[in-house]
């Protein structure tokens, strides 16, 4: 009866073994690599099919397990190379919708900013009723003094499994920020590396999650401090209901000589159910005493007093609910730089938060 | 800026614990481990037959079990080259005077019965595989407490110790839990009878001296409903050039509305393999507060673990962990709220310097049944150099939603604001940095016993000495 399982996202540094923390087990998938998949309805220019095109990966990096990622490099049935050009700026738009015909998407996109380049991306996963497959690799350089915003939001039907790995450098004052909205999936498996590897330079990483049903979210982050006066933060807010899991897995790793260095990192879980399992495994890694690095997480039910404060003009609970969780994870989704992105989110939220 | 100019002294005078003993014992067995050497150990102890029983079936279990896949590596450490059982040339002495001179010089110098004269209602003292000298004050025995070693608890009173050895830590709870339940000897046995509240301390102080040795005491406390107890252990030994093994064992049972107060100085010297299991279990109302300082060793990995399987039972952890040159110290705090409505503070904090490792690895796990559970995790570790390397790896594993959690973990150095401000002020600047790391561990430090505190203070001081920048 019990399946061959495949383990995900495994602790950079493994604790107890008993706990069952260090990984995440799935089951094992067969993946159809031959399967097609259309091309990218793209908004904007400045991106082309992925040819020949790569960047490398840190020794360091395992993604979601180097099984996915060694498939996306070898068999990805779509990917974008994205250029962009010193101190250009850009926008860019790039949105799936997976469906019967293009139920297996495995792609693999290199993102190239150059010196003192800007660029806003935006990526949109989202499906019909069919039973989906996506296996993302992301890499991305961002050079000397360029800035990513890179949004992404996941809003897969809850037959899908979905799988992002994600590598990127920041050079000196160069930035990253990530915003991630994962609201679907029936498995959503993220994995994100950043090496800030030039002096000054930055990485921000917001995500915001909401487990419904029998969800099973798994985020892993892993920020590397290599460069001097280094800046990072990671925040990461969701809410869990029925028999959702969850587990927040962030990592800061100050290395040998990232001296005057800072880094944050912070995890509020709202719990809805008697029935969820939230693991927060926030590890802190220090190899340089100049440096200061902080982590906070907390798990908690609504407020009751908030819920009865609401309620008592003249909302129902669950509408109250619903209003308390919404404001939970709307300061991440007012970070959006693009407006149209931000009533996208507020509408899948929406949704997702009624249709429960 | 980058570059700060420091000096250190490659090894420091740990002043009285490295005294050594010239080497004498009554019996030793062969180094490394087999059935011979623990059918030996049981009969030189004259033990029942379950308890033979018990330890050839740990030993069989050792072979079994892995070294855990996330631990510290101890490759260096052979269990063929350590002697598991060493008995001093005494026997268990009642009265202080009939100690041998040497052995009752060692103690004298850690302070031991000086601190039992002034302040202990009772006191244990190890040396190598056995306990050398126990007592306990009269008016408590009257009330029915038992403060003595185990060996002797074994023969007076069995069914207690069958009914609760090992039960805590079972010999297939991991590699080391295994090799003490193969090889154990020595330790205490502390039994508190209903409602008795002891308002002083016990103490047991635990010295290895023999050299390639292992110590591999346990430790047993029952604190019957209502009761309470404290009970102080402290562990030495002089460095040699030769591994030498700690792996002890602590159960401690803790019943409705009781409270023990557990209160631990571990300062091992640099070539000890500290790989030491503590539990409690606490039921409904009961209190289990544990205060634990790790010095010393070459390898630490000890992470007390608190269940708290009763209504309303609390834990509370307080620890601080050392580590220099050449020490990897593998530490943290374990709490499992397996009821409801039960609440769990920790608080730890790390000093790492000269190369040293101070690694926390703590768990909190909060099962589906502890609604209402109440929990919050506090820790800060501080870098003197960067050298040195300072991990935090804790878990938290939520099982159902009606709980309140915070975890706060903070990483970071001595401000050089705060040297400047307090060099103003016609500090040193050595002085100045020994006030901070002082400031920094003292709530754990008044936590403890004066005696300890001040061991604690002398400790710090001792292992900052010599760091200048």
């Amino acid at each position: 009866m019990s399946a061959m399982k495949e383990t995900f996202n495994v602790l950079p540094r493994l604790s107890f073994r008993w706990v069952k923390a260090n990984e995440l087990l799935l089951n094992s998938m067969e993946v159809a690599l031959d399967k097609t998949y259309k091309t990218h309805e793209l908004q904007g220019e400045g991106y082309q099919a992925l040819q020949k095109e790569d960047l490398p990966l840190s020794s360091e990096f395992k993604g979601v397990n180097e099984q996915m990622v060694a498939m996306a490099e070898e068999h990805h049935n779509t990917g974008l190379y994205i250029h962009v050009g010193e101190n250009e700026e850009k926008e860019i738009h790039v949105t799936h919708v997976l469906d019967a015909h293009n139920s297996v998407l495995i792609e693999k996109n290199v993102i190239v900013l150059e010196k003192g380049a800007k660029m806003n991306l935006i990526m949109d996963y989202s499906s019909d009723e069919t039973e989906t497959f996506s296996n993302i690799l992301n890499k991305i350089k961002v050079s000397e003094g360029a800035e990513l915003n890179l949004i992404k939001i996941q809003r897969l039907n809850s037959f899908s499994r979905h799988l992002e790995s994600r590598f990127s450098t920041v050079e000196a004052s160069g930035k990253v920020n990530y915003i991630s909205v994962e609201l679907g999936g029936k498995e959503a498996v993220v994995n994100y590396m950043t090496d800030l590897k030039g002096d000054e330079s930055e990485g921000h990483v917001k995500s915001v999650y909401l487990g419904f049903g029998e969800r099973v979210i798994d985020l892993s982050h892993h920020m590397n401090h290599f460069g001097k006066r280094t800046n990072s933060d990671m925040i990461f807010k969701g809410a869990l209901k029925d028999k959702s899991k969850k587990a927040f897995r962030g990592t800061l790793d100050f290395k040998n000589g990232s001296t005057h260095s800072e880094g944050n990192e912070e995890e509020f879980t709202i719990l809805l159910s008697p029935k969820v399992k939230s693991y927060a495994i926030p590890l802190l890694l220090c190899r340089e005493d100049d440096v200061i690095g902080n982590h906070a997480a907390s798990n908690g039910q609504i407020d009751e007093e908030k819920l009865f404060y609401i309620m008592s003009r003249g909302m129902s609970e669950s509408e109250a609910k619903k209003i308390i969780i919404e404001s939970h994870i709307r300061p991440i989704i007012d970070l959006i730089p693009v407006e149209s992105i931000k009533d996208i989110i507020l509408a899948a939220v929406e949704k997702e938060l009624t249709g429960e | 800026m980058e570059k700060r100019n420091k000096t250190y002294i490659e090894d420091l005078d740990r002043g009285v614990y490295d005294i050594k003993n010239e080497f004498n014992y009554d019996y030793k067995s062969q180094s490394g481990l087999t059935e011979d050497i623990i059918r030996e150990i049981s009969a030189k102890k004259n033990e029942p037959e379950w308890m033979l029983n018990y330890r050839l079936e740990s030993l069989k279990i050792y072979h079994q079990l892995d070294v855990p896949t996330w631990a510290p590596d101890i490759s260096d450490l052979d269990i063929d080259n350590i002697v598991t059982y060493v008995k001093p040339k005494t026997n268990l002495n009642n009265s202080w005077e009939d100690v041998p001179q040497d052995i009752k010089d060692t103690f004298e110098r850690l302070g031991i019965p000086e601190a039992e004269r002034k302040s202990l209602a009772g006191v244990g003292a190890q040396y190598d595989s056995e306990v050398v000298y126990h007592s306990i004050k009269e008016e408590l025995v009257k009330q029915g407490v038992v403060y003595t070693d185990i060996e002797t608890a074994l023969k007076e009173y069995e069914p207690i110790v069958k009914e609760y050895f090992m039960k805590l830590i079972p010999n297939t709870d991991h590699k080391f839990a295994a090799l003490h339940g193969a090889v154990w000897s020595g330790g205490s046995f502390v039994y508190v009878p209903e409602g008795v509240k002891l308002d002083i301390p016990l103490q047991s102080y635990f010295r290895l001296n023999a050299p390639g040795a292992g110590q591999f005491e346990h430790t047993l406390i029952i604190v019957e409903k209502g009761a309470y107890c404290h009970f102080i252990e402290g562990c030495s030994a002089p460095k040699y050039s030769v591994n030498n093994l700690h792996a002890g064992a602590v159960e401690l049972y803790v019943k409705e509305g009781a409270t023990l107060r557990y209160s631990t100085i571990e300062n091992w010297s640099k070539n000890m393999y500290n790989l030491n299991t503590k539990r409690s279990v606490v039921d409904k109302d009961g209190t289990i507060e544990w205060v634990s300082g790790s010095f010393g060793s070459k390898v630490s990995m000890l992470y007390p673990m608190s269940i708290l399987r009763g209504e309303r039972a609390r834990a509370e952890f307080t620890g601080v962990t050392f580590a220099g040159k050449g020490q990897l110290l593998d530490t943290g705090s374990k709490v499992v709220h397996a009821a409801p409505y039960t609440t769990s503070t920790v608080n730890s904090k790390s000093i790492s310097k000269s190369g040293g490792q101070a690694i926390y690895r703590g768990l909190l796990r909060i099962a589906p049944n502890a609604h209402g559970s109440k929990s919050t995790v506090t820790c800060e570790s501080l870098m003197l150099d960067s050298e040195s390397r300072s991990d935090t790896i804790p878990v938290i594993d939520i099982g159902n939603d009606d709980v309140d959690l915070g975890h706060e973990a903070k990483i970071g150095r001595i401000s050089e604001e705060a040297i400047f401000y307090l060099m103003t002020r016609g500090i040193s600047e050595e002085e100045a940095k020994a006030m901070i790391v002082r400031g920094f561990v003292e709530p754990i430090s008044k936590e403890l016993p004066l005696e300890y505190a001040v061991e604690m203070n002398n400790l710090i001081t001792l292992e900052l000495e010599g760091t200048i920048g």
